[in-house]
């Protein structure tokens, strides 16, 4: 365990700094220096010179990375030219918003998906699995921003039981004071989730229901109820655990797109608008941790399902 | 082929004539095996017939239904379906049905290219680094780890930004970021097929690697290719969908799907719902035959190879 914990580690922090190495080079092929955005197209040669010179853009790449390389060891994120401030600071900022919408929806999501799969591959051929099918198949299909649309379409404007405009607050606590508001984008982005995942967790079962332990269970006389929950459950559960750690880039990506439609002020938000305003520092922080976020998650759900599964074997 | 060995002599009264059939019935039967078990698919052949149609509709719907997507009329904006407009007019006095025929194409067209893109590049990759082995495999797939890691939609959107906004270069765009998955599965497939006894036997008889890659590899892999090529159009074209409702797509006057959309978000408080979901259902129905196609095509390779 311990040996496959560190090699784990080990091949992490590769892919860590080859993910830091690649969005470096991506953006700064894309934009060697962020001058003209910031003085403004009308702006002379040389005063784009001078504002190279004295930010460091003129400096070779690898002299560029390695400050960039030894800023992040620091936890500095850089300084966003738009909006005048350390990027860490605005990620502080609006870092607990978002993370409650992603965290808020993925709990909904497996809450919602994992007892849905399990109902459907119990019952299956049922007209509840057909039509749970038919329905994860629609909104498998469907993106996430047609959802928020449709739920505002349904909830906010012809029924009316919430306002289609989500607090302004950017602050958890204060978006939190109005937590109703914040119903839609959950549910929206959840939604999403458990269409893909009520798919697999519904295979999931069926593979299980299909083993020489159910039927032993079964022949053992236990009731229908605990061949369900001491056998059934448990072990159907396990494809779950990588799975979500595989769909974080996913439910981040999900997350600019609810923010944009909902116009919450969270990072997704921030993305948003600093791609229109070139503001690469934090184009490139926030694709570095969700990238991040992505790695340890993979390793999390790996450690996870060995613990909650002693025939998985590391070697 | 054990079956063969087991009766030296021919059980069957007509024996070069029936020889002749069974040869080939065998030849054929593999991807005949696959077209039957498809056809029987119903939910497949839905969406066989879905995609059709939105082909149909998109391509050969304008050369019927004439309407004007070059010049904005100002007099007749946000006019609610019936009369000359079966879906109504836009913010710009466009008719909406004309513009989801228009905006179809070029969403069909960049999902199209953009997975044809990605299933080379994948395919090239998984089945050089699947073949090769050792030192180069072991790069080759950490170079598809660390890509993976970093999340599609945000680099997407950083590079569709900068050069991004016509057909072509979203293609691009799309497909040069999504070939990581069809690399992993070619590679998967060739590791078992590289150490099969035909490839064995064409690697002694003195066949080059690239021999080996073109010849034997991929066309054994060509199931799994297809399979991942029909759920690779359906990604696309949400991912499009995505990057044209952020505004980092087509520009005027080209449209897509995801555009409209966008375009229409701020006019659904005002009630003009004909805006949004027409085109909304169109994006659904389409990538939704894809992945039918997708399930349907992935049952029936997995049948042929079953039984072959």
């Amino acid at each position: 365990m311990a040996g496959y914990l560190i090699r784990r580690l080990g091949t992490a922090l590769i892919v860590v700094l080859g993910i830091v190495l690649v969005t470096f080079l991506m953006l700064h092929i894309i934009a060697p220096s962020p001058a003209l955005t910031i003085l403004g197209a009308k702006a002379t040669p040389a005063a784009i010179k001078s504002w190279n010179h004295e930010h460091g853009f003129d400096r070779s790449v690898y002299a560029q990375f390695g400050t960039y390389l030894s800023n992040l060891l620091h936890g500095n994120l850089g300084w966003s030219f738009k909006l005048n401030q350390p990027v860490t600071n605005l990620f502080l900022e609006k870092a607990p918003l978002s993370g409650f919408l992603s965290g808020a929806s993925l709990i909904v999501a497996v809450a919602v998906a994992l007892p849905l799969g399990i109902y459907q591959a119990v019952k299956r051929n049922s007209l509840g699995d057909v039509s749970a099918t038919a329905l994860a198949m629609i909104f498998y299909s469907m993106p996430t921003f047609l959802v928020a649309l449709l739920l505002i379409q349904v909830f906010a404007l012809s029924l009316g039981w919430v306002d289609a405009n989500v607090p302004q607050d950017q602050s958890l606590s204060g978006a939190l004071g109005q937590w109703w508001q914040l119903i839609l984008p959950i549910v929206a982005l959840a939604t999403t989730a458990v269409a893909s995942y009520s798919r697999y967790q519904r295979s999931a079962s069926l593979d299980v229901l299909a083993q020489d332990y159910i039927k032993v269970a079964r022949a053992k006389g236990l009731s229908d109820r605990l061949v369900y929950s001491r056998h059934l459950v448990r072990n159907a559960s396990l494809p779950m655990i990588t799975l979500i750690g595989l769909s974080l880039p996913v439910l981040i990506g999900g997350n600019i797109l609810i923010e944009y439609a909902f116009n919450i002020n969270g990072l997704g938000l921030l993305f948003v608008n600093s791609l229109s305003g070139d503001d690469y520092n934090v184009l490139l922080a926030y694709t570095l941790i969700t990238a991040i976020l992505t790695v340890v998650g993979n390793l999390v759900a790996d450690i996870c399902l060995t613990l909650s599964d002693p025939r998985i074997k590391l070697v | 082929m054990t079956a063969a060995i087991e009766s030296p002599l021919p059980a069957t009264p007509g024996p070069t004539s029936s020889d002749a059939g069974d040869i080939t019935a065998a030849a054929s039967s593999g991807w005949k095996l696959t077209l039957r078990e498809f056809t029987k698919n119903k939910l497949a052949v839905t969406g066989v017939g879905i995609l059709l149609f939105f082909v149909l509709f998109s391509f050969v719907g304008p050369l019927v239904y004439h309407s004007d997507q070059l010049n904005t009329n100002l007099l007749s904006t946000y006019q609610a379906p019936g009369g000359g407009y079966p879906l109504g007019t836009d913010s710009n006095g466009f008719d909406v049905l004309g513009r989801i025929m228009l905006g179809g194409q070029t969403s069909l067209e960049i999902g199209f290219i953009a997975a044809l893109i990605a299933t080379v590049i994948g395919t090239l990759w998984g089945a050089v680094a699947g073949l090769l082995g050792g030192m180069v495999d072991a790069v080759m797939m950490r170079v598809v780890d660390i890509l993976l890691a970093i999340p599609f939609l945000l680099v997407v959107l950083i590079i569709a930004h900068r050069y991004g906004s016509n057909t072509w270069n979203l293609s691009l765009i799309l497909g040069v970021f999504s070939w990581l998955v069809p690399a992993r599965l070619i590679r998967g497939e060739v590791l078992t097929l590289r150490v099969r006894d035909f490839v064995s036997a064409a690697r002694v008889m003195g066949g080059s690697k690239t021999h080996l890659i073109f010849r034997h590899l991929i066309p054994n892999a060509m199931g799994t290719v297809i399979v991942n090529i029909t759920f690779q159009i359906a990604d696309a074209i949400l991912a499009l969908a995505a990057l044209s409702y952020l505004n980092f797509g087509v520009h005027y006057p080209n449209t897509d799907w995801g555009s409209q959309i966008s375009d229409a978000q701020d006019a659904l408080s005002n009630g003009y719902w004909w805006l949004v979901f027409p085109v909304g259902a169109a994006l659904v129905l389409v990538v939704m035959a894809f992945n039918l196609i997708g399930d349907g095509l992935r049952d029936a390779v997995d049948v042929r190879l079953r039984k072959r």
